[in-house]
């Protein structure tokens, strides 16, 4: 009975595999991209909190936004 | 004699009967400690005020009645299908609402339903946004900085409501009214550092576009794609042109407050537009309230007709803010101009909304 339980839990797993795979169902991970931009003070606190969730704070009150020229932030994967 | 005498006083009479008006109405100040970190607004149909709050962990959308009190608040932060990563910018023109949600580097659109009930009627990336956005039509167009699949760099371009198409508007070279590259490069080595921002409007086919450091205006016809440029400086307008050891002490963490705080109330800042039938209006500021040695920014209006033509300019005092931007929504069919002013109190941060009607 075990043996049958262990078999059939078994088949599952490799026919499941084997389905997930074919329709690519698979967890995907997706790093950001760089950011390329210009160091910018900013000292308004509303326009603060937009740049850093953007990702964009650098270090202060000095973020990188705007078009790319002197500044990029790299995400490490 | 006689005749002349009358000449000029009929002409004064004519100035005055045909002069445009920007008045104060009144005045809306936001309930204390309902808002953390906000300013940017739109204006409902019934005149109430939809504000995004980017700080509020449960309620990053909030309306508030005419008198400044918070009648409904919704939209937890999280990572949820229905939840936000800190709203920002905004857009209503009835009955679509676009949002920025600046941690996920999207765009929300609603739908308003009765009762100030909006239904999400779709969500698209905008990684390239940087500043404020405007729906036209069923898009919405974004400032940003966009690179076009043939390699060309735009700082104004457009989505649709389901984010499939983007259409490229404003190249990078017409971003200060400049018609050249070089020109361009030019202002922006004077600017770097500082300038962050850009305003826009949209009446029918035609939007208008200005940088938050020139006074010069891209008006671009979105049917044919022409791009002309309107906008003159005024003499109270202080062009901002900084050398590279200004900058360079601008970006020093040492010196960069003393060097700001300095730029501020030395130079003019662009600070937002409208448009309607019949007018464009630019908004410039300058600092120079001051209130217990402390300084504040003042806006002043201009108004052109479509051809460019300067119309009026005022300043719009009683209206100051410590913000060089000034969150503004203008309702077009009232021609009521709203304007945000953002002081920062000892606990919290005020905000009232100044309503003006503008009267041709």
């Amino acid at each position: 009975m075990k043996k049958q339980i262990a078999s059939t839990f078994l088949m599952i797993l490799i026919v499941g595999g084997i389905a997930m795979s074919v329709l690519n169902f698979s967890t995907k991970a997706y790093a950001r991209d760089a950011i390329y931009g210009t160091t910018t003070r900013i000292t308004s606190i509303l326009l603060q909190s937009i740049a850093y969730n953007n990702g964009r704070h650098i270090s202060g009150e000095y973020y990188c936004v705007d078009e790319p020229s002197t500044c990029s932030i790299v995400w490490a994967n | 004699m006689r005749k002349i005498t009358f000449l000029s006083a009929l002409l004064i009479l004519t100035n005055i009967c045909f002069s445009w008006q920007v008045k104060l109405i009144k005045t809306i100040s936001i309930n204390e400690d309902a808002l953390f970190v906000s300013g940017f607004f739109a204006v409902l149909e019934d005149g109430n005020l939809l504000f995004t709050d980017i700080r509020d962990e449960n309620n990053q959308l909030k309306v508030f009645n005419e008198d400044g009190k918070l009648i409904k608040a919704w939209g937890k932060m999280g990572p949820g299908p229905n939840e936000f990563s800190g709203l920002g910018f905004l857009d209503y023109q009835s009955p679509y609402l676009a949002v920025a949600d600046a941690g996920r580097n999207r765009i929300h659109v609603f739908e308003k339903l009765q009762n100030y009930e909006f239904k999400k009627i779709g969500e698209f990336l905008a990684w390239e946004l940087s500043s404020h956005i405007k729906i036209y039509e069923k898009n919405v167009l974004m400032c940003g900085y966009i690179v076009s699949p043939k390699g060309k760099e735009y700082v104004l371009f457009m989505r649709d409501f389901n984010g499939k198409e983007t259409k490229f508007i404003l190249p990078l070279e017409n971003r200060f009214g400049t018609r050249s590259m070089s020109k361009q490069k030019k202002i922006r080595e004077g600017v770097s550092g500082l300038s962050a921002l850009a305003f826009l409007d949209v009446y029918q086919d035609t939007v208008y576009y200005v940088s938050d450091v020139r006074l010069r205006v891209a008006k671009i016809d979105l049917k044919s794609k022409k791009i002309e440029f309107i906008g003159k400086e005024p003499k109270n307008f202080r062009a901002l042109a900084m050398n590279k050891k200004t900058r360079n002490a601008l970006l020093n963490p040492q010196t960069g407050k003393e060097v700001e705080e300095d730029i501020m109330n030395r130079h003019s800042f662009v600070s937002g537009i409208f448009a309607d039938k019949d007018f464009v209006g630019v908004l410039y500021v300058n600092r120079e309230k001051k209130i217990n040695n402390e300084l504040f920014f003042v806006p002043h209006i201009q108004i052109y007709d479509h051809s460019g033509k300067l119309l009026h300019g005022q300043p719009l005092a009683p209206f100051f803010s410590e913000e060089r931007f000034t969150p503004l929504f203008y309702q077009k069919d009232e021609r009521y101009l709203y304007l945000c002013s953002i002081i920062s109190g000892e606990d919290t941060i005020k905000y009232v909304v100044y309503k003006f009607s503008i009267e041709p």
